[in-house]
C-alpha cells in the first residue's frame, strides 16, 4: 500500500511538474498582457514535435541527444514566442483582450493543422534528456525521464522565480506586468517587455512539450488538453499569481494520477472539471490568491 | 536668454472626445517651479500626461532642452530627463519600496547605487520600509515613494500630479520641502495642483487654468491666495 501510494506521488510530481512548466509560461502571458494566449497548449505540443524534428537531425551514435535536444528546443520555441507576439499580440495591442483571445486561437488552429500536415497524425516520441531506464527508490521506482522532467522543472521554474525576484530586469518585467503605462513613464521599453516575456513563455512550453513528448508521445491534437491544464492551474492557484499557478499545476498533476489509479482517466478528468468549477464558485480568488478586498 | 526646459507652444489635447487642453502656452526653466493650478477638470492632468506621452496632442508641440518630443515614446522620454508622478500615485503595488527603486533606477549598477542613496537622503522614511509593500505604506509614505520613484531617473524636470491629495499637512510640508531642494539643485518642476495655498509658498511663478487654458501667467510672489482662487474658479 505504502509502495503503491509513494509510486503514485512520484508519477504526480513528475507530471504536475511538467503541467507547472507550462502554467508559468501561460501566467507569464497573462500577467504581461492582460489577455489569455490561447494557442499556449498547441506551442507545448509544437515543442514536442520540435524536440522530434531537431532529434532527426543529430548524429545517431549521440550519446544523451536529449541534452541537445532540449535547449536547441527551448530556442527555437522563444523564437516562436517573438514571432507569435508580432503576429497575434501587437497589432491588435490597445484593443479589448478578446481580440487576443482570438488571434491566438486562430495561431492555436494554425499550429495543429500545421504540424499534422508536416508530420502526420501518428503520436511520435523525442528522445529521453537523461536517457532511458529506472532509478529504484527503494519504495518506488522512478524513470530516467520523470527524473528529467522533474530536474528541469525545477531548474527552469527557479531560473526564472530568480530571475523575476532578484533582477532589475526581472523588476522591469514585473513592474511592465503591473501597469504598464507607469512602466513607460519611469523609463521602461514595455513592448521590449511583452516581446521577452512571450518569448520566454513560449521557450517554457517548448521546454515542457519536449519532455513530455518522450513520456506520452506528441500527436498534433494535443493541445488542447494542456491548455486546458495550464488554464485550470491559473485559476486554481489565483489568476495571474505565478507561484499560484506552479502549485495549481502540481496539484492537477498528483490529482490525476492518483484518480486515475484508483478509478480510471475519464473519471480524474471530469473530477477535475468538478473541482474548476467548485473552485470558480467558492474561492474565485484561487486556493492560494488572498480576497481581492485586501489588495490594495 | 537661456532656453527654458520646458517650453509648450499651442498645445490642444483632445480627452474622452472633449478638449481637455486648449492652444496651451507654457514654459517652465532650469530650476524653476512653476504651479499649474487650477479646479477639478481645468486640464491640468492632460497637460501633464501629454509632456510625458500619454495623451497625444491634436496641435502645438513640445519642446524640451529645444527637441520636439513628439519624436519620442514615453520610456524615451523619460530617459531624456521627465520624470513624473501621476495623480493618485499609481505606485506598483506588489511590489517593494527597493525593487520600486530599482526598477526605476538606470541600467549602471554603481549609478543605480548613487541615485538610491541620493532618493533615501531626500526620504530617509523609505530606508526603514525598503521591503515593505507599496500598498503597505501609508498615503505619504506612498507619495513620497511615488516622487522618489521619478527621481531614480535623474530628471531635469519633474512632473508632479496633484501630490497634495489625501496627505496630512505636516506631510505636504515636507514634500513641499523636498520639491524646493529639487529645485535648488536645479530641477525644473511643474506642479498640478488645486491646494493653492501650499502651491503658492513653494512656486516661483503660477499658470492658472480654466477649461483648458491658461487665464493667468505670473510670478507667485506678486499673486495673492484669494486672487488665484477667485481666477481658478472663474
Amino acid at each position: 500500500m505504502i509502495d503503491a501510494l509513494a509510486q503514485l506521488t512520484v508519477n504526480g510530481i513528475a507530471l504536475g511538474a511538467a503541467y507547472a512548466l507550462a502554467a508559468l509560461g501561460f501566467v507569464l502571458v497573462i500577467n504581461a498582457v492582460g489577455a489569455v494566449n490561447f494557442a499556449h497548449g498547441d506551442f507545448v505540443m509544437a515543442g514536442g514535435f520540435l524536440a522530434v524534428a531537431i532529434s532527426g537531425y543529430l548524429p545517431a551514435d549521440l550519446e544523451l541527444p536529449g541534452l541537445v535536444v532540449l535547449p536547441l528546443t527551448m530556442l527555437v520555441a522563444a523564437g516562436l514566442g517573438l514571432l507569435l507576439s508580432l503576429i497575434a499580440y501587437f497589432p491588435l495591442r490597445g484593443r479589448p483582450p478578446v481580440s487576443v483571445f482570438i488571434s491566438t486561437i486562430a495561431v492555436a488552429i494554425i499550429l495543429q493543422h500545421g504540424t499534422n500536415a508536416i508530420f502526420g497524425p501518428a503520436p511520435r516520441a523525442a528522445p529521453p534528456v537523461f536517457g532511458d531506464g529506472q532509478v529504484d527508490l527503494g519504495i518506488a521506482s522512478v524513470s530516467m525521464q520523470q527524473v528529467a522532467v522533474i530536474v528541469v522543472a525545477a531548474v527552469l521554474i527557479g531560473a526564472v522565480a530568480l530571475v523575476l525576484s532578484r533582477t532589475r530586469f526581472g523588476r522591469r518585467l514585473r513592474a511592465a506586468a503591473q501597469d504598464p503605462e507607469m512602466a513607460e513613464a519611469i523609463g521602461i521599453d514595455v513592448p521590449l517587455m511583452i516581446a521577452v516575456t512571450f518569448a520566454l513563455a513560449i521557450s517554457l512550453a517548448g521546454a515542457t512539450g519536449a519532455l513530455l513528448a518522450n513520456q506520452f508521445f506528441v500527436s498534433p491534437d494535443d493541445g488542447g488538453n494542456y491548455m486546458l491544464k495550464a488554464y485550470i492551474a491559473v485559476v486554481i492557484g489565483g489568476w495571474g499569481r505565478i507561484h499560484g499557478a506552479v502549485l495549481g499545476a502540481l496539484l492537477i498533476g498528483m490529482f490525476e494520477v492518483v484518480v486515475a489509479a484508483a478509478a480510471s482517466y475519464v473519471v480524474a478528468e471530469a473530477l477535475l472539471y468538478g473541482a474548476l468549477l467548485a473552485v470558480l464558485v467558492l474561492r474565485p480568488q484561487g486556493l492560494f490568491g488572498e480576497a481581492e478586498g485586501r489588495r490594495a | 536668454m537661456m532656453a527654458p526646459l520646458l517650453s509648450i507652444e499651442n498645445l490642444t489635447v483632445q480627452s474622452d472626445g472633449a478638449v481637455a487642453v486648449d492652444g496651451l502656452s507654457l514654459s517652465v526653466a532650469a530650476g524653476e517651479v512653476v504651479a499649474v493650478l487650477g479646479a477639478n477638470g481645468a486640464g491640468k492632468s492632460s497637460l501633464l500626461r501629454s509632456i510625458i506621452g500619454l495623451e497625444n496632442p491634436s496641435a502645438g508641440r513640445i519642446l524640451f532642452g529645444g527637441r520636439d518630443l513628439s519624436r519620442y515614446a514615453t520610456h524615451r522620454r523619460a530617459r531624456l530627463g521627465i520624470g513624473y508622478c501621476p495623480e493618485g500615485r499609481r505606485l506598483f503595488n506588489a511590489m517593494t519600496i527597493a525593487d520600486t527603486l530599482d526598477a526605476a533606477g538606470p541600467s549602471d549598477p554603481e549609478e543605480r547605487i548613487r541615485r538610491k542613496a541620493a532618493v533615501h537622503d531626500l526620504f530617509p522614511q523609505l530606508v526603514e520600509r525598503s521591503e515593505a509593500l507599496a500598498w503597505q505604506l501609508s498615503g505619504g509614505q506612498q507619495q513620497m515613494l511615488a516622487i522618489a520613484r521619478a527621481l531614480m531617473g535623474a530628471p531635469r524636470l519633474l512632473l508632479l500630479d496633484e501630490p497634495s491629495l489625501g496627505l496630512a499637512p505636516a506631510v505636504l510640508g515636507e514634500l513641499m520641502e523636498v520639491v524646493g531642494k529639487l529645485a535648488s539643485q536645479g530641477v525644473g518642476v511643474l506642479l498640478a495642483e488645486q491646494a493653492a495655498a501650499r502651491a503658492l509658498a513653494v512656486a516661483d511663478r503660477v499658470a492658472v487654468m480654466r477649461r483648458g487654458r491658461v487665464v493667468l501667467d505670473a510670478a507667485a510672489d506678486t499673486l495673492e491666495r484669494d486672487a488665484v482662487a477667485r481666477e481658478m474658479l472663474g
